[in-house]
């Protein structure tokens, strides 16, 4: 069976709150961005969904997260950048409960969720996706999705379209999800995180190793969850990408944020340049 | 050419009862990385149960198969509960396994002995000799070979369409992935070893008539051969069992019509090709190599 290369299609209407406007690029965080999803509304936007504070996570010994501090929003993205070995994927890991912290708290929607195993947090509303995923090869790409076990609360739930059609690999359902190309398992692993209806999408490095064009399909689909409600963490070395995506970022260095702010004030600002290039 | 059709079919026959006897052994190792060296043993099981239901309650001999069937799933849940978790826990889960159910082997062989003692005993014939192609076979032999074709029907029927067969398979193909996606782990490993259990049970009435009668030790033989065809067909792939167990029996029924000296090593040398020159199984699926 062999799975051809199949065209992105990006299927507009599978979001069902989905603003009419352009995607808005906020540079800071403001309360009118309650207009992308009615449900926030009622809600104070202001009142971070996912509030992470002194988060810690040390491998024998070794900080290689050290008390980190942040917030997502409904609607709004945060990207989480830095150089490698800076703590990204840690901190993700430990936020979605793939490492129980060594300090610190999270909270999803005023509960505190800090070291809550993957599965369960995944059934509270907070899913991610993997740099490297692992999709259940010897199933078909249906039932990689079919699988997911979505949420009790059907109620918050803000994805609610097909989401293989999402991403584009509808007319791949039947194939083995071992036969698709390194691109498409990635956009399986985000179907597969969306199946499980989430509101907090915890995003690792996906545009790595995407063309070009890949990369331009796959911000506009985060950008059409954002603008739906979803509150997005995205990890990611590839700037133009971000961009495309983020209202704000956090650089991370030697397992602690650095800076937080827009990214044209991070790529302006001295510590960040010093990081990435060197003293 | 008579001779060959006969062996042939003889293969077909008995090849389609050992599938039907690997089909749980394969079940327990593909979910749960469980090494059941009891299985032959729960096969025996089944088979004393549908004696003791067919000579003290007077059934039919194959209504002991459906009465049987609640009792093994009674038994393979509490198994489940006092085992698994266990075994679960240790690093090495196949070789803890392996070992765990030694001992539920040696423990079960003794339990039959003390209730039934150590002679052979059978069931009552099902009937005359059926003829396939102008040569006649027993019918217990013809009749248990043929009830494992639904039997393995339910299995497929259970995999393949319904919610806990589809997340049963996705345990089968990554664990970690499969509870990461929400998938209630316990659930399915719970199932698949009552399932499993229950076939072991099922196919122990029929090993009865297969056998030509059971004593407390055909366990071991059985485990060996259920071992056999699970390893041919692959491991974790409960639908390669059904290939790795008519090749079993062809491969065993050929050569006692032919080279009736050969018979006990034949299968067993397939099974060292396959472990050579195919780790994986025939129909390999990467669950582990050699």
């Amino acid at each position: 069976m062999q799975a051809s290369k199949r065209p992105l299609s990006i299927a507009k209407r599978f979001l069902h709150r989905q603003g009419d406007d352009a995607p808005s690029r906020r540079s800071v965080p403001d309360a009118s961005s309650a207009s992308v999803a009615p449900h926030l509304e009622s809600n104070e936007t202001d009142i971070p969904i996912l509030q992470v504070r002194g988060l810690s996570k040390s491998f024998a010994g070794f900080p290689a997260v050290a008390g980190v501090n942040l917030d997502a929003f409904a609607g709004r993205a945060v990207g989480l950048m830095g150089p490698n070995g800076s703590g990204k994927t840690t901190l993700i890991n430990v936020i979605s409960g793939v490492y129980k912290p060594s300090g610190g708290t999270v909270t999803l929607r005023g509960h505190d969720v800090a070291g809550k195993p993957s599965h369960r947090l995944c059934r509270l509303g907070l899913n991610r996706t993997f740099q490297v995923p692992h999709p259940l090869g010897d199933l078909t790409v249906g039932d990689n999705v079919a699988i997911v076990r979505s949420r009790i609360h059907e109620d918050h739930v803000i994805f609610d379209g097909d989401p293989l059609e999402f991403v584009g690999l509808a007319g791949a359902t039947n194939y083995l999800a071992s036969t698709l190309t390194s691109s498409e398992q990635k956009l399986l692993d985000l179907a597969r995180a969306l199946a499980a209806g989430p509101d907090v999408l915890l995003i690792d490095e996906l545009g790595a190793g995407l063309s070009a064009r890949e990369l331009e399909e796959v911000a506009g689909l985060l950008r059409q969850l954002k603008d739906a409600g979803l509150a997005l963490i995205i990890v990611e070395h590839l700037m133009d990408f971000l961009e495309q995506i983020v209202d704000t970022v956090v650089v991370m260095e030697a397992g602690a944020s650095i800076f937080r702010g827009t990214l044209r004030a991070a790529i302006a600002d001295r510590r960040v340049i010093d990081i990435y290039l060197g003293e | 050419m008579q001779l060959l059709e006969y062996a042939l079919v003889n293969g077909i026959l008995f090849g389609l009862f050992y599938g039907f006897i690997g089909i749980g052994l394969n079940l327990l190792f593909g979910v749960m990385r469980l090494v059941n060296l009891a299985h032959g043993d729960f096969v025996v099981f089944g088979g004393y149960l549908a004696y003791s239901l067919v000579t003290v309650f007077h059934v039919g001999s194959l209504w002991a198969i459906p009465l049987s069937i609640p009792l093994a799933l009674l038994l393979g849940f509490v198994l489940y509960q006092v085992t698994v978790p266990r075994l679960k826990r240790s690093p090495d889960t196949e070789t803890a396994s392996l070992i765990a159910f030694f001992g539920v082997s040696q423990v079960l062989q003794a339990v039959a002995t003390m209730i039934y003692g150590a002679n052979q005993i059978t069931l009552p014939s099902l009937g005359g000799p059926i003829s396939i192609f102008g040569q006649s076979y027993p019918s217990s032999v013809v009749i248990s070979a043929s009830l494992s074709v639904p039997a393995l029907g339910v299995l497929y029927l259970y995999l393949y369409r319904t919610r806990l067969g589809l997340a049963t398979r996705a345990v089968m193909a990554d664990e970690q992935e499969a509870i990461a996606s929400g998938v209630r782990v316990r659930l399915v490993a719970t199932s698949a070893f009552m399932i499993g259990i229950a076939f072991a049970a099922a196919a122990g009435t029929l090993s009865v008539f297969m056998l030509g009668g059971i004593n407390p030790t055909s366990g071991s033989a059985l485990t060996v051969t259920a071992f056999t065809v699970i390893i041919i067909g692959s491991l974790g792939n409960p639908l390669g069992t059904i290939v790795g167990g008519l090749l079993v029996g062809l491969a065993s029924s050929l050569t006692q019509a032919y080279a009736t000296e050969w018979t006990g090593m034949i299968p067993y040398a397939l099974l060292l090709a396959v472990v050579l020159l195919r780790p994986s199984g025939l129909f390999g699926r990467k669950v582990r190599s050699v």
